[in-house]
């Protein structure tokens, strides 16, 4: 067996003598060995292009490590998602990883369906409960729970949908929102993201 | 226990105590000129910005000397794309899409801008720690983990250059301390000269679809300004900054829209009435840390837009509630 360190060389050098899915799986759950390996390879693109800042296959090749993660936000019923890698065809181990990224994480979904009259009322004039049990008794409506079973992009400016022609219409009106919630965060609370990255990052569902 | 004890015993715990307020203290005030820098400086840089499943590279070009702040930040990896922003206006470039988002710029409000609470209020709902020393983009900076009390709204680790105290990493946490997204400079030059061509945008918006959006004057008239709307739950320390009626360059009819901040994280209301030809939008969305909820109460769409978890997003538009009927 191989140390660590030579275990992902190995893996790069496309030479390891394990399977590369539990060499992606080890990296993944060793933050210190994650971490270097990103710098190992930030070091190695610029080396090898110094005129480019980023490597994209860099990027592409941590996304589809990313993908083997469990998802942090989607809702149960989110469909996976497929991931159309970046890299390189000839980047075999990558490609390998791109493959166990099947599971990845499908966000920025949007549920568009006709409105289901139980989940539209929020009694609040004749109830006594606190504001917080009123939402969340509300939340736990049937109506509110189905809400979450079917989904559209939401950032997907003016593209045509393949399954619903009102869909783009949906994506313009909640990238509406998204801009002005961005410039009311540009000017409040800390500084963290840059608020309109999230827009420029975006990445469409039939893009690149 | 006697007197002199006890005496001394608030004394020990006051000097245990004490470093950890002043640290919270100087965290706080370190981001609080982190925000400063990043408003007044000039700098151009390129940073990788990671959340979900992707990883995208982009430039920042920022002029903050001068009469008015202007900033462009394009995209160097995927579909091209540009966001212009200079003292009146926001101008989102899609070349994908062949569209154009405009917006009106909000003025800087200089008593909100920023982290808004006092410390007292910031530290009632985060906890301000005073981290490593690190290296960023080759230069050296001092890290600030700013992690909540409760679990209905997100923690931040900032790296902010010792030098000039721009930010220059910041990850968003969930409340179990997992980075949800980060942005990350490579390079970045500080300080030089940000001519008016560097701010131009290169993405030509000549046969694109274009959507602007102006503010409504505050006496307009509109289907969802008649109305008395309450929310009735927000987290603890969410208190309103804003509230408007305005036209957006997306929906036909105005829309009402509320702004929440607890002094760090930041929450936005949408209202508007259900408008016959468009489907109402009903559940979830994300985007990186922002996440959002819709639902249509009476006849009108309510969505809420926060960077907080997707359960507080859906707690806070379930609360919303129209109360013209009383």
């Amino acid at each position: 067996m191989q140390h660590a360190d030579e275990q992902f060389s190995a893996l790069i050098d496309d030479a390891a003598d394990v399977p590369p899915e539990r060499l992606v799986a080890a990296l993944l759950d060793d933050d210190v060995a994650r971490r270097r390996w990103t710098r190992h390879h930030l070091i190695g693109d610029v080396l090898r292009d110094p005129d480019a800042p980023i490597d994209l296959g860099l990027a592409a090749r941590i996304s589809a490590a990313i993908d083997v993660e469990p998802p942090l936000l989607a809702p149960s019923a989110l469909p996976p998602r497929a991931v159309t890698p970046k890299a390189p065809a000839s980047r075999r181990p990558w490609a390998v990883a791109a493959a166990v990224a099947a599971v990845g994480f499908t966000g920025l979904m949007l549920a568009a369906r006709a409105p289901d009259p139980r989940s539209v009322e929020a009694p609040l004039a004749a109830d006594q409960r606190s504001g917080a049990e009123m939402a969340q008794a509300v939340v736990d409506t049937p109506g509110m729970a189905a809400a979450d079973t079917q989904f559209v992009r939401w950032d997907d400016t003016g593209r045509p949908s393949t399954t619903d022609p009102r869909s783009s219409e949906f994506h313009r009106r909640l990238n509406g929102y998204l801009v002005n919630f961005n410039e009311q965060r540009s000017n409040l609370g800390v500084p963290g993201v840059h608020p309109y990255v999230r827009i420029v990052g975006f990445e469409s569902e039939d893009g690149p | 226990m006697n007197v002199r004890g006890a005496s001394t015993r608030v004394a020990v715990l006051l000097v245990c105590l004490l470093p950890a307020v002043c640290w919270a203290e100087h965290a706080a005030e370190l981001v609080r000129r982190a925000i400063d820098a990043g408003r007044s400086l000039d700098y151009d840089g390129v940073f990788v910005y990671q959340r979900e499943t992707s990883l995208d590279a982009m430039r920042l070009i920022h002029r903050g000397s001068g009469d008015s702040e202007t900033e462009r930040l394009v995209s160097l990896s995927g579909p091209a794309r540009e966001v212009v922003r200079d003292g009146t206006r926001v101008t989102c470039t899609f070349a994908d899409d062949k569209a154009v988002m405009v917006e009106k710029r909000q003025p800087r409000d200089l008593l909100t801008f920023g982290l808004s609470g006092s410390i007292d209020e910031l530290t009632a709902e985060y906890d301000f720690r005073l981290g490593h020393v690190d290296r960023v983009a080759g230069r050296q900076t001092r890290v600030v983990q700013i992690l909540p009390r409760t679990r209905d709204r997100y923690g931040y680790r900032l790296w902010i250059d010792e030098a000039t105290r721009l930010l220059l990493k910041s990850v968003v946490l969930d409340h179990d301390g997992r980075p949800l997204e980060q942005v990350e400079f490579t390079q970045i030059a500080i300080g030089g000269p940000i001519t008016d061509a560097m701010l131009e945008p290169e993405v030509n918006g000549v046969d694109f679809t274009w959507y602007t959006n102006e503010a409504m004057p505050p006496d307009t008239a509109s289907p969802a300004a008649d109305d008395r709307w309450q929310i009735a739950w927000l987290p603890p320390g969410f208190e309103m900054h804003r509230e408007q009626t305005q036209h957006m360059g997306t929906s036909k009819l105005p829309v009402r829209h509320f702004v929440y901040s607890d002094g760090l994280a930041t929450v936005s209301i949408f209202i508007e009435k259900l408008q016959e030809s468009a489907a109402p939008l009903q559940g979830f969305s994300s985007l990186g840390a922002v996440n959002a909820f819709s639902r249509v109460a009476d006849d009108y769409q309510i969505t809420v837009v926060g960077e907080v978890p997707q359960s507080t997003v859906r707690q806070i538009a379930a609360a919303v509630a129209n109360r013209k009927a009383e």
